[in-house]
């Protein structure tokens, strides 16, 4: 019983990481109503920055959180404005901006494969960082130090971004954005410039995601891949849209990974992860956290 | 029988009644108005009908049948259409093409569609313009489009959400005068309206709405001298003056 | 109307009729031409490389006219077509392999489940906003990708997991869909591709063609035009999942190898929408143009650069597809369809002087 309690505390709190991915896919849809493709590159991207700043200069991980957050939002943003803006304006008057989430799934294969090219496809990870392997004691329980570190990391994000969003005056702009952007444009509001500020944050947040993962995790070109499709699955039991969603969706995913090889090969867990997902999609298509998905 | 008549129609979004106790109905062959200041519930009664919304409360019968929870497109095969308020073109197609998708409500056939899609553009006097793209038109063409699509369905009840709104004043009294064309052919038709004076020359009778109320109805006539219409319209400073 | 002008008119119409019978006429030459090109091809190309390379072109234009049934006409993205060519290739192989059934029977087999497991993906996800579709199709793919990897007896069948099946090239022939060179396999996958042109070409001009250009581009005016616009998409997602099936047989028997990574990857997903979205999307030509461009991109990059940089293929389609995407948002076949008229309008002006001269 003991080894499932501490199984599904450390599946919770790794799953707060996917969440934290996920939670940038969300922001993204939730205000430019297109699906990032390339968010598990942009997640990798931030490996590689937090990775190359702990291993170059030896400070500890989270403090890389300084140089990749600023780094990843400026990120976003430009590949917002440089590369998807165009083609959002070539296609002004189409409803779903399909081309746009295409070209995405385009920047996902230049970032991950210019990433091989350049650091090639060995797995890098940071040996001697204070959080590596570390273990706390919680009575008989072992729990892990940097996926804890990890899930209080996503949590402090979480309600960050709700405060932003409902307090500010930018967090208001953006949500006007996403409600409706004909009317926000006509209150004066600068549509394209809140679509790169909206990118720009879902991207530095997919680098914070990418920090409370270096500690533990290997660095590697095709590990966004990994997360990509976990983000998918959360944000649609979470509902597209929903931050708490995503964190909460997050877990759950989490959760069935870690006590479900405790009764069944470690395949059938990932079938049962499918499955959950084909099932919110019939019977609640709105996401357990229902958010319209139409807003 | 009348060929709609709407009973106690309710619509609610989470707290906010759109439509109350609506009651209201149109005889075959009669041209009714909806009318009310913006905000009113007119075009959710409209979408209430039209099957794009499912009533709260009440019950909507077409031609004696309930309607209530029936999708748009079981609602165009029963003769029953409608146009948007925003326009939306297929716009990357022709004209001809755009009517046409409307005409293949009543065949399967793409030869007796296109035919049939021809003859309601002739009839509407906008042949000349099958082959230009739906993009690519006027406001007061793609209102015409609008319309002709909605006819090529065959309807016997049209709905015509504001097909005035943003037309100059010339324009204004051509759409007049295509709406009394579609009533001469025997089509019934309810229209929600904005332009007062396209109102009192078509309609056979008004209803006026107010917060999602029944306030009046009657002639054009009646109307234009009910109190309770001017006050709605003109605000309570009215009463005080 | 002065009987001058109404003779004029008719004078006008006339030469219109004229002009369009020889418009129709240029047509039918040009498609002959081209018709007789791909099947004369093989007599004059005889290096089996380079064959190999235009069968595969043509196994791309099939899978992309397949997918543009979806991808093209409801205006939806399906981004795990993959899945599809997977059920196609594993159903056909294994049962040819376990129980000695014709590849051609378990084809259609596979089809058959394939269009199961389209209507599975589209039934609850054409209700809503295209990213749920596109998101569905992806994570479908990626964990039927996964099931099988680690799958090594699927009840009675077997899989063989990551390691895939190999098809012992013995029995050659026809009815074995297995042949020693590579010409009865081009003109296989050229009928074939004809066939899906044929049959995309039928339903562009249909009441499902209609309605499914109708409901893509604006589904709230659809529906009130009549158009179940969910059940449409549909019904184009069953037989694109069928059809798209298909071309899974043929590639296992192509190849005589099928495993995992190479035929339920993203990879090949993305390689299709990208053919298609560069080429152009929701248009006939458009699957062709783009596999005649990026195919041979692709195998030559991986001839010559396979060991040093594996993924410049796909770099190179990213570029390409955000440069189309920009500059010219419906593919390549705008302006290559302009410039082909260009030239007719050209025929036509010539061949008209020259008879009133």
């Amino acid at each position: 019983m003991l080894f499932i309690l501490e199984d599904a505390i450390n599946g919770i709190l790794m799953g707060s990481i996917y969440g934290l991915t996920a939670m940038g896919l969300t922001i993204i849809f939730g205000v430019l109503k297109v699906i990032n493709f390339a968010h598990g590159s942009l997640l990798m991207i931030g490996m590689y920055v937090a990775y190359w700043t702990v291993a170059l200069t030896g400070i500890h991980p989270y403090l890389s959180l300084f140089i990749v957050i600023p780094a990843m939002y400026l990120f976003g943003y430009y590949l917002q404005d440089i590369v998807i803006k165009p083609i959002f304006k070539a296609e002004k008057d189409v409803r779903e901006p399909i081309t746009v989430i295409i070209v995405t799934t385009g920047v996902w294969y230049i970032l991950d494969n210019m990433t091989l090219l350049f650091f090639g496809p060995q797995y890098r990870s940071i040996d001697d960082n204070p959080l590596k392997g570390k273990m706390m004691e919680l009575g008989e329980i072992m729990i892990s130090v940097p996926k804890l570190w990890g899930f209080v990391t996503a949590t402090i994000t979480a309600f960050a971004i709700y405060y932003f969003l409902q307090y500010t005056r930018m967090g208001r702009a953006i949500r006007a954005t996403s409600l409706d952007r004909d009317a926000a444009s006509l209150s004066g509001i600068n549509q394209y410039k809140i679509y790169n500020i909206a990118f720009g944050m879902g991207t530095a947040v997919a680098g914070i995601a990418a920090v409370t993962l270096v500690p533990f995790y290997n660095t590697f070109p095709s590990v966004g891949v990994l997360f990509d499709i976990k983000g998918f699955i959360i944000v649609v039991l979470g509902g597209l849209g929903s931050i708490h969603g995503a964190i909460i969706g997050g877990m759950i995913i989490g959760l069935i990974e870690s006590v479900g090889p405790q009764f069944m090969a470690a395949t059938w867990t990932e079938a049962i992860v499918y499955g959950l997902f084909l099932l919110v999609l019939f019977v609640k298509p709105s996401g357990l956290f229902g958010v319209k998905y139409d807003w | 029988m009348k060929i709609l008549e709407v009973r106690n129609l309710v619509m609610r979004f989470g707290g906010l009644t759109a439509v109350d106790s609506l009651n209201l109905s149109i005889e075959p062959g009669e041209i009714l108005a909806l009318i009310g200041p913006n905000g009113a519930g007119k075009s959710t009664a409209f979408n209430c009908i039209a099957g794009l919304y499912t009533p709260s409360e009440g019950t909507i019968q077409f031609n004696g049948l309930v309607i209530n929870r029936k999708k748009p497109w079981d609602l165009c095969k029963i003769g029953l259409a409608r146009t948007f308020q925003i326009v939306k073109p297929f716009a990357s197609k022709s004209v001809l093409y755009n009517v046409t998708v409307g005409a293949f409500a009543t065949t399967d056939k793409i030869d007796e569609a296109e035919e049939k899609a021809l003859a309601v553009l002739r009839t509407l006097h906008f042949e000349s313009k099958k082959d230009v793209r739906a993009g690519n038109l006027t406001i007061a063409d793609r209102k015409r489009l609008e319309i002709a699509r909605a006819l090529a369905t065959q309807p016997t009840l049209l709905l015509l959400d504001e097909v005035m709104a943003g037309l100059r004043p010339s324009e204004v009294d051509e759409m007049v005068e295509v709406i009394q064309l579609l009533r001469s052919t025997g089509i019934t038709i309810f229209v929600i309206e904005h332009i007062m004076r396209a109102i009192m020359a078509l309609s056979d009778r008004i209803v006026v709405i107010q917060f999602g109320k029944k306030i009046a109805e009657g002639t054009p006539k009646e109307i234009a001298s009910n109190e309770n219409v001017i006050k709605a319209y003109l605000g309570d400073e009215y009463d005080a003056a | 109307m002065t009987g001058k002008d109404i003779a004029k008119e008719a004078q006008i119409q006339v030469e219109t009729n004229d002009s369009t019978l020889l418009r129709k006429k240029i047509e039918k030459l040009s498609l002959l031409l081209i018709a007789g090109l791909a099947f004369g091809l093989p007599l004059v190309m005889r290096s089996p490389t380079y064959l190999h390379i235009v069968i595969l072109i043509y196994f791309y234009a099939y899978l992309t006219t397949s997918w543009n049934m979806v991808g093209g006409f409801a205006g939806v993205l399906p981004m795990g077509h993959a899945v599809f060519i997977g059920t196609g290739a594993y159903t056909s192989t294994v049962l040819s392999l376990q129980y000695g059934i014709s590849p051609w029977i378990g084809m259609i087999i596979g089809g058959v489940i394939a269009t199961f497991i389209g209507i599975l993906i589209g039934l609850p996800t054409f209700k809503m906003r295209g990213a749920y579709f596109a998101l569905a199709t992806i994570a479908f793919a990626e964990g039927m990708r996964v099931m099988v990897e680690n799958i090594e007896y699927l009840g009675p069948f077997q899989l063989n997991g990551p390691r895939g099946l190999q098809i012992p090239p013995l029995n050659t022939g026809l009815s074995n869909f297995m042949f020693a060179n590579k010409e009865p396999y081009y003109y296989i996958i050229l009928v074939m591709l004809i066939l899906v042109l044929g049959i995309t070409w039928f339903i562009s001009r249909s009441k499902l063609g209609y309605y499914l250009n109708a409901g893509g581009e604006e589904p709230e005016a659809a529906m009130a035009l009549g158009v179940n616009v969910s059940r449409a998409k549909l019904i184009a997602m069953a037989i694109s999942s069928f059809l798209t099936a298909l071309a899974g047989t043929f590639y296992a028997q192509f190849s005589l190898f099928i495993h995992p990574k190479s035929i339920i990857s993203l990879d090949l997903s993305f390689e299709i929408a990208f053919i298609a979205l560069i080429g152009g999307r929701g248009s006939i030509a458009g699957p062709i143009l783009g596999a005649l461009l990026l195919r041979p991109v692709s195998d030559f990059s991986r001839i010559y650069f396979g060991d040093v940089f594996p993924g410049l293929h796909l770099v190179i389609f990213g570029v390409v597809l955000i440069l189309v995407m920009i500059y010219q948002p419906r593919g390549i076949q705008e302006p290559l369809t302009r410039i082909y008229e260009k030239i007719v309008d050209r025929i036509v002006a010539k061949y008209s002087r020259g008879v009133t001269a």
